[in-house]
């Protein structure tokens, strides 16, 4: 019964809310594809296009996931999300798979997409197309500690970023993105202080290794995103029709 | 049954209580009509009773449930129908296939005889319909959900003359023994032949909670043009050619309630 309830909420979600979301993955995979006709037509490398992909990604992952409870902005729409007969925590589950791991899939496709038309440009124009993985191989290979770091802090960010937003839409369901964002330059400023105050207090010479490192970073990326998730949740379980801060 | 208990709720930490240690029961199997002058938390207390705000004192229980804890039961046998909703762009019967299984009470043979009510078919599109049109497939569909508690605020609100009478048909239509509809409104007009429960509050309490054998076996309402028998009333309201009075019944034949006449009788204290 309870499975049915969830394919069931599944179902009317996808119903409801269909045209917006086909029209977000195909503005998502049409801005990938123009870039990566854009930058085919100037061939700049791969190195270029990884750094402009990556800042499309981290921004579409963050709209994208600022959006996850926009039809709970009204007061009708609250009404409709609180008053359907579901547990919180499915209704919690679907939002979140559709704004996490269904946006990740989606900005991942665009990435290759993008790419693909950035090498067939190029060898349109008879430049040597080589593809944003096989320049990873060629390029970062011999530096593996180097390519690790970037690809965890990257990966990272957007993860934490991600999770952030995600936060930020249910706490602010209306301009949401704008808000986090504001939010999160702040938090910055102050994490930026903490780092370097904690530099000057902490033998940091004690994480030598870069695996320890990057394995350390992993599991505080882990904990941040768990913790930011679990307190979305904790938000969304207190929702009521009438909007409050907390 | 529904029973409000002692409960309070303001919509700021510093601001008065819309409502104040209120309470309130009820029974099932009863129309009952929820009025009061505006800003008197008639719709909060709605919200309340749905589980959609939580109450910063005092609880609520429907049936043995709690409200504000929004169990899948508890919203399975619940249905509020606010003043202003949305319904999605997409066809009443997508609309049905992705909502309706959600009510396992809900009926499709129901939904086609309220529908038939308000003069409407199963065959539409929602995102093609007025407002007026969308809340009677509204009211429909939520009469069709078979929930044992329908909360419906300012339900006449946006329905055209006509539509109002099928309200009311749909209403008394989808009434059963073991359900409870409580109808918010200040178009008292559109519902007082339906209630058979009035219950006038503030956001201090209660101030009548009768039912309609109850007020028609104490007070009579009639409609004069003696304006030394007005001026004798309990209740005197101007009406066009004369006065809408209210007198004490003394055992003499029913009359038809007026809730306009009996809300400025309880407003203005003459009730004993």
């Amino acid at each position: 019964m309870e499975s049915n309830i969830f394919s069931q909420l599944i179902k009317k979600e996808w119903a409801d809310n269909r045209k917006p979301l086909l029209l977000g993955v195909l503005v998502v995979w049409g801005t990938f594809i123009l870039m990566g006709g854009f930058l085919g037509s100037i061939p700049t490398g791969a190195g270029t296009a990884i750094f402009l992909f990556t800042f499309f990604a981290g921004l579409a992952v963050s709209v994208g996931s600022s959006l996850a409870f926009s039809n709970m902005k009204s007061k009708e729409g609250r009404i409709n999300a609180l008053m359907l007969p579901a547990s919180v925590s499915q209704k919690y589950m679907v939002r979140w798979l559709a704004a996490v791991p269904g946006l990740l899939i989606v900005v991942v496709i665009g990435f290759l997409l993008g790419d693909l038309t950035r090498i067939l440009v190029e060898k349109f124009n008879d430049f040597l197309g080589i593809s944003i993985w096989r320049w990873i191989q060629g390029n970062v290979g011999n530096h593996n500690d180097e390519f690790s770091f970037l690809f965890t802090a990257v990966a990272g960010t957007i993860l934490c970023a991600q999770a952030c937003y995600f936060l930020g839409a249910i706490v602010w369901p209306k301009h949401s993105f704008i808000k986090t964002l504001a939010t999160l330059q702040v938090l910055q400023v102050v994490m930026g202080i903490v780092a370097v105050t904690c530099r000057f207090h902490f033998d940091t010479t004690l994480i030598d290794s870069p695996d320890v490192l990057i394995s350390l970073s992993w599991v505080f990326i882990a904990v941040v995103c768990t913790s930011v998730y679990w307190l979305a949740y904790v938000r969304f379980r207190r929702s009521e029709v009438i909007y409050k801060l907390f | 049954m529904l029973e409000v208990n002692k409960i309070t709720y303001s919509y700021g930490k510093k601001s008065r209580p819309v409502l104040n240690n209120y309470s309130l029961t009820v029974a099932p199997g009863t129309i009952c009509g929820l009025l009061g002058p505006n800003g008197a938390g008639k719709s909060t207390l709605l919200y309340l009773i749905a589980g959609l705000l939580r109450p910063q004192a005092g609880c609520i229980s429907y049936n043995g449930m709690i409200p504000q804890d929004r169990g899948v039961e508890f919203l399975r046998d619940v249905f509020i129908v606010p003043e202003e909703f949305t319904l999605p762009n997409v066809s009443l019967r997508k609309f049905l296939d992705t909502t309706s299984p959600f009510y396992p009470n809900f009926s499709m043979d129901d939904l086609t005889r309220h529908l038939s009510t308000f003069e409407m078919t199963t065959d539409m599109d929602l995102g093609k319909l007025s407002m007026g049109q969308k809340k009677r497939v509204f009211i429909s569909f939520a009469l069709a959900c078979n929930t044992s508690l329908l909360i419906l605020d300012e339900p006449t609100n946006g329905l055209d003359i006509p539509g109002k009478r099928l309200f009311r048909k749909a209403v008394l239509n989808g009434m059963t023994d073991d359900r409870t509809v409580i109808i918010s409104t200040h178009q008292v007009y559109d519902v007082e032949k339906i209630l058979d429960h009035v219950i006038i509050t503030d956001s201090n309490g209660v101030m009548l909670d009768a039912s309609m054998m109850e007020i028609t076996d104490r007070w009579r309402f009639l409609f004069t043009t003696d304006r030394e028998r007005a001026s004798h009333a309990l209740i005197s309201l101007d009406a066009p050619g004369g006065y809408n009075i209210v007198e004490p019944a003394d055992g003499e034949g029913e009359t038809e309630v007026n809730l306009e006449s009996l809300f400025e009788l309880v407003r203005q204290g003459r009730v004993k």
